[in-house]
């Protein structure tokens, strides 16, 4: 056997000379305990930074209307019955959107598929509504639309997680190739329904039909509101949130105090997709109609108010009332000063990370070292 | 921290008040017209060209001392989201046009609704089955406009070769409607009527909107031997690919030299709205009720040609005027059934009747939307004198005959994705 030289630097490196640490005037540190009261502070000041953040942005777009910002805004609303009809419908979907996919997040599970779980659920609902006999009593369609979609979105949901708990297969990937599967699907047969035009419209049994068409809206959020208490619930006071939110810390820890984390897995994601096809099934019932656009991307607006909002379902709720407010809001605010798309994107996305930055104060104690200009002046007196 | 609160607050109540005074100050609108706009006007040429149009109406309406205010919803998908636009649109204005095909099943409820707001769906074919009587179609004959960049195609054809084999146009299709069939079918005819023996070939993208297909067919006819191009889609990836490979293209919905193809541009033609606009404004003016179906064509300048690239053959300008003055006179009619055939194989599914030769004698075209999505039954006869009539008895056109002499060399069976 040769005999191992070893490079004498590898072992006895020169020691680095180690400045001593120098006195910082900002020094920042971990924050440990947050009270409810900084929380809410720092909640409110964010978003009255966002708003006026936004309201800058504006006037570099159309200079002279900074102010229009908040008319605008606020107009969208409550301008008029439809606006705030139509605003309580955009705060209807994102907020029922984020709440079905929180279970799977709180569970540290990064369902991105949301969207294709929506579009499958009320792909299924529409299949249902079209090729159902209209003979078949319309509350017992409507049923099995609902029933249909709540299954199609659990099933969707299912084949990620179930690769995820059996071959701990990466699930963002996963879940997001099944929305452009599920996208597919619905142009398939949108041209066996109509050949001609790819157009899956004008469906008639089981979609609601009510004299009022404001109750188009309300049925909708009342169904939303219904989903967000039962996950209140779910999560806060059941065996069940407890147990996904163990397995979302530490599968370890969840594996060695006897929960079944494969099951776990599984259920939570089904839960996830089965809400999901819950939308959509309110969609196409509110509609009459599916098309793989029905949802505009709000699927994944979802996540980030999921995200903002700490998993936490109040937090939710006020994130998909603010997102609501500012996409309504910069949309009215366009519409009225003639202004591009690139303005309400960019409004959309600034708001947020004004907020998201916001976090930083959360998370952080910022200290302020005044002593560090003492010493300097200190010293300087002594040479 | 209260005192921050405070500050806040104060400057928030400040921003609000300041905000309910520059509300005020506005020019008083004799007429508001809102848009619903598929896409962005400023990225889309679709919805730049709707704009444009509206635009020029209200210039035209600001000299006669009228003033018309105009409001967009811009990038409103075919869904619901169709309805609030329109909904909140209608609450300001006294019109609202829609600028896509399928923004129509989302503007019926909504006119319903709102008896006292005028609707348009441009492009849509639902208004005259449904009888609201506050909804209206309108198109233009874009037909005409293709028929006469067909000529100058064929002149170019002329001019490159002598034989059949040189006489070969390409087409870009974006989908296999009526709307497509209908342009390309013109595009060939104006092409055959200075170059006897044209043949042409397509290629299907599936999609309105898809550089890469667009660029990919284009290259596609071009190895199949087409030595002139055109197309009906939204990109500028057939006219790039064009002049990447030297070879004149017929442009669509884009200006003269719109993406920098000087060398290659050879001609293109377009839609202009403003007459119809124009129409429209009038008829609220005055009171008048507005047709369900309205067309403009070359004659009434909805139907705009483009001006000639340096690459065009010589005496085209003197061809595309005279057939131009001709189809103003109504002399030239673009579907003369003597001028083309057709065959049983390539139309399969089409009710018509032709004589021994292949000449068309009796088409029923497919008029009237059906109720049932899925059933496209013909059901009016569209062809008088020998003639095939497109967009009389409907604005949006409905001629769907393959004729003799185009040949699809790729029906886009590999793409299943819509954009």
């Amino acid at each position: 056997m040769s005999e191992v030289k070893f490079d004498q630097k590898l072992i006895n490196p020169t020691p680095r000379k180690v400045k001593p640490a120098r006195e910082k005037f900002i020094h920042i540190t971990k924050k440990l305990d947050v009270s409810m009261k900084y929380k809410v502070i720092v909640r409110v000041i964010s978003i009255v930074t966002a708003l006026l953040v936004c309201a800058l942005i504006l006037n570099l777009f159309s200079p002279g209307h900074f102010g229009d910002f908040f008319s605008g805004s606020i107009n969208s609303l409550v301008g008029s019955d439809k606006k705030f009809f139509n605003s309580v419908y955009e705060f209807t979907l994102l907020l029922g959107l984020s709440i079905a996919v929180l279970p799977s997040f709180k569970m540290k599970f990064w369902n991105l598929g949301g969207e294709g779980q929506v579009l499958i659920g009320g792909l299924a609902a529409a299949l249902v509504s079209r090729y159902i006999s209209p003979s078949v009593p319309n509350f017992l369609t409507t049923i099995i639309m609902f029933v249909a979609a709540v299954v199609a979105g659990g099933i969707w949901a299912a084949i990620p997680a179930f690769f995820k708990a059996k071959f701990d297969t990466n699930e963002t990937l996963f879940t997001l190739m099944m929305n452009y599967i599920a996208t597919g699907l619905i142009i398939f047969f949108a041209f066996i329904a109509d050949p001609s035009h790819g157009l899956f419209t004008n469906l008639k049994n089981g979609i609601f039909n009510f004299s009022n068409s404001d109750m188009l809206i309300i049925v909708p959020f009342i169904v939303v509101v219904l989903m967000t208490a039962f996950m209140f619930g779910y999560l806060n006071y059941t065996k069940h949130g407890y147990e996904l939110s163990v397995v979302g810390e530490t599968r370890n820890t969840a594996k060695y105090i006897g929960i079944n984390v494969k099951g776990v897995i599984l259920r939570t994601v089904i839960i996830s997709g089965a809400l999901c096809g819950i939308i959509g099934y309110l969609s196409v019932a509110k509609q009459g109609s599916i098309s793989e656009n029905i949802m505009s991307g709000r699927g994944f607006t979802a996540v980030m108010i999921a995200w903002l909002g700490h998993m936490n379902v109040l937090e939710i709720v006020i994130m998909s009332f603010l997102v609501a407010f500012i996409t309504r809001g910069s949309g009215q605010v366009a519409t009225s000063l003639d202004l591009g798309t690139d303005f309400t994107k960019i409004t959309i996305a600034v708001f947020l990370i004004v907020i998201l930055a916001f976090e930083f104060f959360l998370n952080y104690d910022v200290h302020f070292n005044k002593n560090v200009f003492k010493n300097k002046k200190s010293k300087e007196v002594k040479e | 921290m209260k005192k921050v609160l405070r500050i806040l607050g104060l400057g928030a109540v400040t921003v609000l008040g300041t905000a309910g005074l520059s509300a005020c100050g506005e020019e008083e609108a004799d007429l508001t017209i809102g848009m619903v706009c598929i896409g962005d006007p400023a990225t889309s040429t679709y919805d730049g060209n709707f704009k444009n149009g509206l635009e020029d109406t209200k210039a035209y309406y600001k000299k006669q001392g009228y003033n018309i205010k105009t409001l967009y919803k811009k990038a409103v998908g075919e869904n619901d989201d169709a309805k609030a636009a329109a909904e909140e649109l209608a609450e300001e204005c006294d019109v609202v046009l829609l600028d896509s095909y399928g923004h129509q099943f989302w503007a019926g409820d909504v006119a319903k609704a709102n008896p006292n707001v005028k609707f348009v769906s441009c492009t849509g074919d639902l208004a005259a089955r449904d009888q609201t009587p506050n909804l209206y179609n309108a198109f233009a004959n874009i037909y005409e406009g293709r028929y006469l960049a067909g000529i100058a195609a064929g002149m170019k054809l002329n001019a490159i070769g002598s034989t059949a084999a040189d006489h070969v146009l390409g087409y870009v299709a974006a989908w296999p409607y009526a709307e497509v069939i209908s342009g390309y079918t013109a595009f060939y005819l104006g092409a055959k009527s200075v170059c006897p023996d044209v043949t042409m070939k397509t290629v299907v993208t599936k999609s309105w909107g898809d550089e890469s297909r667009e660029t990919t067919g284009a290259n596609k006819l071009i190895q199949a031997g087409c030595k002139v191009i055109s197309q009906h889609a939204d990109t500028y990836g057939a006219p790039r690919a064009c002049n990447t490979a030297n070879v004149p293209n017929v442009s669509y919905n884009v200006s003269a030299n719109g993406g920098n193809l000087s060398t290659t541009y050879l001609c293109s033609s377009r839609i202009n709205w403003t007459p119809y606009f124009n129409y429209v404004v009038d008829c609220v003016k005055e009171n008048k009720t507005i047709a369900y179906d309205w067309t403009g064509g070359i004659k009434e300048g909805s139907v705009v040609v483009g001006d000639l690239g340096s690459c065009a053959a010589e005496g085209t300008k003197a061809a595309m005027d005279e057939a131009a003055a001709k189809i103003k006179a109504g002399t030239l009619k673009v579907f003369d059934c003597s001028k083309f055939t057709v065959s049983k194989e390539n139309n399969p599914w089409a009710d018509y009747e032709a004589d021994a030769e292949g000449h068309v004698t009796s088409y029923t075209a497919n008029v009237v939307p059906d109720t049932e999505a899925n059933s496209y039954v013909g059901e009016t006869e569209v062809c008088v004198n020998g003639v095939i009539e497109e967009s009389t008895k409907r604005s949006a056109p409905y001629f769907e005959l393959n004729i003799d002499g185009i040949t699809c060399i790729d029906a886009g069976d590999a793409y299943n994705e819509n954009n």
